[in-house]
């Protein structure tokens, strides 16, 4: 499938969040702080607001390996990876009436060192920088989003 | 809970009057909106914190109590005290203790401290039911969020942009999520 096609409902995606965060304490009484699974990183912050549609990097399950897509991680502090049922998207997309959230192929997004192989694997998800008019500065209705979707993730295997 | 005013400027911080009436703090919060003066009164007992006076009303804005007063872990004061080690700035670990003031006024459950990435300092509640983060921005501004998982999709409540003054909602969420896990 070129870029830009959707991912069918049933597949499943990996995504390897950047470390947005530092946990200084952790209360007992509820639940672990809930990861910015889809923090988007600094170069995809300033794409968006250059005014650039950005595609939040993640990996088709069925195509690579949990390890195989840590591995194009150069950040050299721990990472963990998450897993995420495309339909699980495409549902919460549609709670929030937000037609621009969705899995798409982007081979283009993969890290400019990638194999063939790895790139074939790279996909995107759109809608994360904006809301669901389009426009990019509510912050709010971005951060709902989010939430959504990591609290519907589970670490990957 | 005893009470104490301190009367903090660039000379220095002072016990104005331990258990000092409402009117005397308002007759002090007047000056210092002359004088550049901060008041603050000290909760000494229940929580060991500042929460900031009111400078036209000379009282404190508080969300409503959601129990009894508790303590907090000793891991939790530790960590807010860690913050100007861990690179934030004076001013700005002030004002996150100040919100921590603020907040611990309603005696919420116990939250978890972090520091972002733009810097800010974050405290969230995580409840079986609700979310609800408040962060302090290098600067003293805040942003905030909050989350029902029983309410329509769509529902959330928060601050698109920094803001320099806390909305009334805020307060009512930080309420709610506060109180999800208070009994503990």
């Amino acid at each position: 499938m070129p870029d830009g096609d959707r991912l069918a409902p049933q597949a499943v995606v990996l995504r390897i969040p950047a470390v947005t965060q530092t946990v200084l304490h952790v209360s007992g009484a509820q639940r672990q702080p809930l990861p910015d699974v889809f923090a988007l990183s600094s170069g995809e912050r300033k794409l968006s607001e250059a005014g650039h549609r950005v595609l939040v990097s993640a990996w088709d399950r069925a195509k690579i390996t949990v390890d195989g897509a840590l591995a194009q991680r150069t950040s050299p502090v721990d990472v963990v990876a998450f897993s995420l049922r495309v339909a699980r998207v495409d549902a919460v997309a549609n709670e929030l009436a937000h037609p621009e959230l969705r899995v798409v192929e982007d081979r283009a997004g993969a890290p400019a060192e990638a194999a063939p192989e790895v790139r074939e694997a790279h996909v995107g998800i759109g809608g994360l920088d904006r809301d669901p008019e389009g426009h990019p500065n509510r912050k709010r209705v971005r951060k709902e989003a989010r939430a959504a979707l990591a609290l519907a993730c589970d670490p990957a295997a | 809970m005893s009470e104490v005013t301190l009367q903090i400027s660039a000379s220095g911080a002072r016990i104005v009057s331990p258990g000092v009436a409402s009117g005397t703090k308002t007759h002090f919060a007047a000056a210092a909106a002359a004088s550049a003066v901060v008041l603050f009164s000290v909760a000494v007992e229940a929580h060991d914190v500042l929460r900031p006076v009111d400078r036209a009303s000379g009282s404190a804005q508080v969300p409503a109590p959601v129990s009894a007063p508790r303590r907090y872990s000793q891991a939790f004061w530790n960590a807010l005290a860690s913050l100007t080690s861990r690179g934030v700035d004076g001013a700005h670990a002030g004002a996150a203790n100040e919100l921590w003031g603020m907040l611990a006024d309603a005696h919420p459950s116990e939250p978890d401290l972090l520091l972002t990435e733009d810097g800010a300092v974050k405290f969230v509640w995580f409840g079986d039911r609700y979310y609800f983060d408040a962060a302090v921005l290098p600067g003293g501004r805040y942003e905030w969020f909050f989350r029902d998982d029983r309410a329509p999709a769509g529902s959330s409540r928060g601050s698109d942009d920094p803001e320099s003054e806390l909305p009334p909602d805020f307060w009512e969420c930080a309420r709610l999520a506060g109180a999800e896990r208070a009994g503990r």
